[in-house]
This record gives C-alpha cells, sequence and structure tokens, in this order.
C-alpha cells in the first residue's frame, strides 16, 4: 500500500512538471545566466545542508466502519481503513531557505511562463543572457532537460 | 455509537474554532526564524533517521447487516509514527524550545494599523501576537510597534 501510493504521487508529480506552463527563475539586473546559475546552485548546497530530507510519515484513517475498527458492509454502512503517506517535512523550509539566500544576493524570485507552440512556430530563438524579469517577449524552452529563456523578437 | 461520533464531532469543532483564535509553536526568545528553521530542520532529520517507517499491515473483518464475516480489508500504519515525532519533541527541548501558544492577532487589536514582522523571537507578552502570511505561513508582531 505505501509503495503504491508514493507511486502514484511520483507519476502525478511527473504529469504535473510535464504539463507545467510556468517556469520559476531569479532575476537581478547586470549578472549572466552562469553567475545566476551558480549562484542558484550555491544557495541549493547550504539549503540541502541545513534543511536535509526527512521523510515522515501520516497515517490517514478513511473512515470509521459500524462496531469500531473492524468495519461493516451493508446497507447504509461504510468501511473505512488506513493507508500510509509519506512526505519529506523539510521541503517547505528548504525551498524557503533558498530563495531567502538568492534574496540575500540580490536576486527576485520571478515566474516566467514557458513557450507556446503558436509562440514558437517551428522557429528557433536565442538563448537570453542574463537573469531578466518577467517580460512579454520572455518565454522559456526545455533545452536539454532544462528551461532556458528565449527572446520572441529575436528569432535565429 | 451514535452519542460517542456525535461527541466526537463537537470536540474536532471546538478543537477546530479554537485554532481559529491561536497557534501552538516551539519557541525559544531570542531565536532568528532561520535559527529556529535550522533547529526545526536538523532535529526533523535526526528523528527520521532514529526512527524510519516500520509499516505493519493489519487485515481486519468486514461484516454484513446479520453480522457475519463476508470479508476483509487491510489497515496499514507506522508504528515507528508517534515515536519519531516524540523524538522531534525531545530534540527541540534539547535544544532550549518549549512548547508555547500565540494568539492570533484580531482586527479590533490591529485597528487598520501595520506592523513590521519580528526578526527575533520576542519575549512573549499580551502585547505579541502572530498573523497569517498571504500564500500560507505566519508572522509574529508587537502590537506596541506600529509602522
Amino acid at each position: 500500500m505505501f509503495r503504491s501510493t508514493m507511486s502514484l504521487c511520483l507519476v502525478a508529480a511527473l504529469i504535473a512538471g510535464c504539463s507545467s506552463t510556468s517556469y520559476q527563475s531569479f532575476a537581478k539586473s547586470g549578472v549572466s545566466r552562469n553567475r545566476m546559475q551558480q549562484d542558484a546552485t550555491a544557495c541549493q548546497v547550504e539549503a540541502n545542508r541545513l534543511f536535509p530530507a526527512a521523510n515522515f510519515t501520516t497515517t490517514i484513517n478513511n473512515g470509521w466502519g459500524y462496531g469500531g475498527w473492524a468495519g461493516y458492509h451493508g446497507r447504509g454502512g461504510y468501511w473505512g481503513g488506513a493507508t500510509v503517506e509519506s512526505r519529506d517535512v523539510n521541503a517547505s523550509m528548504r525551498s524557503e531557505h533558498r530563495t531567502d539566500c538568492m534574496r540575500v544576493m540580490g536576486y527576485v524570485p520571478v515566474i516566467h511562463p514557458v513557450c507556446t507552440d503558436d509562440q514558437l512556430a517551428g522557429r528557433n530563438f536565442a538563448a537570453v543572457s542574463g537573469a531578466p524579469a518577467p517580460a512579454p517577449n520572455l518565454c522559456a524552452v526545455r533545452s536539454n532537460n532544462t528551461r532556458v529563456l528565449v527572446d520572441l523578437s529575436k528569432p535565429l | 455509537m451514535h452519542r460517542l461520533i456525535t461527541f466526537g464531532t463537537s470536540l474536532s469543532l471546538v478543537l477546530s474554532l479554537a485554532a481559529c483564535t491561536e497557534f501552538s509553536t516551539m519557541y525559544q526568545v531570542g531565536k532568528t526564524k532561520t535559527e529556529h528553521n535550522v533547529d526545526q530542520a536538523q532535529c526533523n532529520r535526526q528523528a527520521a533517521d532514529r526512527f524510519p517507517p516500520r509499516i505493519v499491515t493489519d487485515w481486519w473483518p468486514i461484516y454484513n447487516a446479520e453480522g457475519r464475516v463476508v470479508g476483509q480489508r487491510p489497515e496499514s500504519y507506522d508504528i515507528n509514527e508517534g515515536p519519531r515525532y516524540t523524538e522531534v519533541r525531545n530534540c527541540m527541548n534539547a535544544r532550549g524550545y518549549q512548547r508555547v501558544t500565540i494568539p492570533y492577532c484580531t482586527d479590533e487589536q490591529l485597528a487598520g494599523r501595520s506592523f513590521a514582522p519580528l526578526t527575533v523571537a520576542p519575549t512573549l507578552t499580551p502585547n505579541i501576537c502572530g498573523l497569517r502570511k498571504q500564500g500560507g505561513g505566519r508572522v509574529i508582531i508587537d502590537l506596541n510597534k506600529p509602522l
């Protein structure tokens, strides 16, 4: 039960990731994309060290049946059961620290849209070199398993 | 059974209402939010390592209307779930934290004024209260120090 629940969570997360329409990044004027990525990696390493993964389980009672835990199956009754779910209780603090760390370095968290097929129209665009704030001509595409910002006003 | 369920529902309602007016947290005067979070995260990890999941599955009978067993259903639980939370509490206590209850600020107390969130945990007095942040989380403010 535990394994199947985790498998379902993983599948759901993958589907959500594949269908994401936004790309979270950081903006700061005057820095290169490489510099921004180095700073983001440094903050991620620090966040991972201070907030390591800690998987806690929660038992979910799906309902109580007639006669207590034994359950009842028939007219007017229901059956319940209990399942165990697992989550990393440090995940939100880790994410928050990563963002705070980037803020200390002068970055602002931003969300860029993912380019639609209509916007790309089969054309290629140059990758944006810096860490810009969102703009109507900027959107993200997937390249080598990572997201890259492109400028729709500058087709190659 | 019906009375038990009614009592349980009433108790849940009372607890829900209480949860709206105050919150409970591990607290230590003088700690910043980051220091608190790091201590909490380290204790969480220590507890997770010391008490990893040990999932046990019990099978319970399912009765029909005549009281006859017509099947069975699984019920899974982690026998380390309780000890894990106890370990976190002990770890935080060992680091100097105590569980406290802090009231949420009321509209009357705020009176339309703005307050800066406190960055260091203050000594708890009647003028200290909590505010919910948009998007989750909360901050602590001092009603005697409006902006």
